[in-house]
């Protein structure tokens, strides 16, 4: 007998020491069933589809309005419903609020640019934006943002990207380039440097300008200095400026992260996860502070915590918890702070509109 | 003389029908008990049904207000071998999975040795046992190596000599120690209930 019982005793010891010894658990996630105790239901139903993408969201009083091939707006309380473009089917991937208005750019189903349109938050009827430049046909629009007094619209014309800015949305002036790399690519952000300094920045692909009077935006330079930000060939992400923070933010697509104080700029090390660097996107900063907190996106790894805005990778909390799978390993375009309403929204690729609410000192998040 | 004829008739016929059996009957003794297994016997069985996740546990002894954790499905394959009629040692490898309410799914793979006993109530057989070992643990990017403990009961109605079929009951007690924060430490806490097939060779 007690040679059928001694190799069964040696194998559960084995198991058993095992168990302690080997080891495929990844430390700087939680605990299994720590994260699953935590657990909240994610869906909170607003009437978006969970895996649509969302390019921008912005608000005006108590509504909001969401660029998401269509466009779409909600109540505070409410759920989404669509608004009518201003031609049957068309797209809309573009929408900002200024002066009062909503301004919007739309495609046609077909691909041909249907320029740019403004209206009243409510009721919705749009007007053509009057602009040889702007409208003219076939023309997309691919970006706007307000910074400061003015609002930046970047075109696609013809393969050729351009940018305009305006303070009124009626008259409409190009920002022009002393010196712009012969190999165009999406202008992906624009920014001023605030209170340290007195210009302002544009990332075109791989390439950072400078346009040193921050009045007028209409001299930009390829950025000359020795400490110009390096992006390895890759597009950069985006340009934050925080006031608590005194810094102007730079992210790129090669896993760095830059910062401005004024007069130059410092690098981060590049972040790596599993060999692959991580393509740094949009930035947000989070309320409080001096040092303020802030986040920045990834295309495919979710968020990353900034403690007191350092860029030090070393710092960099990846977020949220990796039980939201979805927004974990999600592409995110932009976020949105509503700080009215301590409401955080992230814009993704592929994985909707998700909304985080501040509850007892954390970001909840859930799905809309 | 017909009258004595007839008394006597009666009083053979009333000893004729006198339980005499009973005053003569010896008290039965019970069947000898039938061993069913040997040294050396093997068995195998199969199992699936129902997985019920029940409560986590810090190692304070705080309960958790949720698993957060749905219904799922379980099942195993065992091996067995009889040491005599009563203990079978034998190695067992279960699975398992459970939805979660952010619908994620919980899988856990223990690979255990068994002890069993078991008592025979013809044709019935009732192993107690209890099961040790290496648990496997992913949900999402997150894979542990846990210990487990599985103790055990089981009610098997034995078809014929080779063949038993029943139902298993089953504890499955998992630590998850966490030395980076104790305070994320917890315990799991699951029962599994199946159906069971067994093959005894």
């Amino acid at each position: 007998m007690k040679r059928y019982v001694w190799p069964f005793i040696l194998i559960s010891l084995g198991l058993g020491l095992a168990s302690f010894t080997l080891s495929c658990t990844d430390p700087a996630l939680d605990p299994i069933f720590y994260a699953l105790e935590k657990e909240l239901p994610l869906e909170d139903d607003k009437g978006l589809a969970d895996d649509i993408a969302v390019q921008r969201i912005a608000k005006t009083g108590a509504s909001y309005f969401l660029a998401a091939n269509s466009l779409y707006t909600r109540t505070e309380a409410g759920t989404w419903s669509r608004i009518e473009p201003p031609e049957a089917g068309a797209l809309c991937n573009s929408v900002e609020i200024f002066a009062g208005q909503i301004v919007a750019g739309f495609v046609r189903e077909n691909g041909t640019g249907l320029g740019l349109w403004q209206s009243s938050p409510s009721p919705i009827s749009w007007t053509a934006i009057s602009n040889a430049n702007i409208n003219a046909v076939g023309v997309q629009i691919v970006m706007l943002k307000a910074v400061g007094t003015n609002l930046f619209i970047s075109t696609l014309n013809g393969g050729n990207y351009d940018l305009y800015y305006t303070i009124n949305l009626s008259a409409f002036s190009n920002a022009n380039w002393v010196n712009r790399s012969t190999s165009y690519g999406p202008i992906s952000d624009v920014a001023d440097d605030g209170t340290i300094g007195t210009s302002y920045w544009v990332t075109q692909g791989p390439y950072l300008y400078q346009d040193t009077d921050d009045t007028t935006p209409d001299a930009f330079v390829e950025y000359p200095g020795a400490d110009k930000p390096a992006s390895e060939g890759k597009p950069f992400g985006g340009l934050f400026y925080s006031a608590a923070n005194t810094a102007l933010y730079l992210s790129s697509g090669n896993g760095k992260l830059f910062s401005w104080n004024g007069s130059s700029w410092t690098a981060s090390d590049q972040l790596k996860i599993d060999s692959k660097v991580v393509p740094f996107s949009a930035f947000l900063e989070l309320p409080g502070g001096p040092p303020s907190d802030m986040i920045v996106g990834s295309k495919g790894y979710g968020y990353f915590q900034m403690p007191g805005g350092s860029i030090t990778t070393s710092g960099l909390v990846r977020s949220p918890s990796y039980n939201i799978s979805a927004l974990y390993n999600g592409a995110i375009n932009s976020f949105f702070l509503d700080a009215a309403l301590n409401q955080l929204f992230a814009c993704t690729s592929g994985a909707g509109l998700w909304r985080a609410d501040y509850v007892s000192g954390a970001w909840q998040w859930k799905q809309e | 003389m017909r009258s004595n004829l007839f008394k006597c008739a009666g009083l053979i016929l009333l000893l004729l029908l006198f339980p005499f059996h009973l005053i003569f009957s010896q008290e039965e003794k019970p069947p000898a008990p039938v061993s069913i297994y040997s040294l050396g016997q093997q068995s195998l069985s199969i199992s699936a049904g129902l997985f019920v996740p029940l409560f986590f546990m810090s190692f304070d002894g705080t309960l958790s207000d949720s698993t957060n954790l749905y219904l799922g499905g379980s099942g195993s394959l065992q091996w067995g071998v009889h040491l005599d009629n009563h203990w079978l040692v034998g190695v067992e490898v279960a699975g398992m999975f459970s939805p979660s309410v952010q619908k994620n799914i919980l899988y856990m793979l223990p690979i255990t040795v068994k002890g069993a006993y078991s008592f025979h109530v013809f044709p019935f057989e009732f192993p107690v046992f209890l099961g040790m070992g290496l648990d496997i643990v992913k949900y999402r990017d997150q894979t542990h190596l846990n210990f487990i403990l599985k103790p055990g009961f089981s009610s098997i109605w034995k078809y014929n000599v080779s063949w038993g079929f029943g139902l298993n009951a089953v504890y499955w007690w998992v630590p998850q120690p966490w030395s980076a924060d104790p305070q994320k430490a917890r315990m799991g806490n699951f029962l599994d209930i199946t159906l069971m097939a067994q093959y005894n060779f």
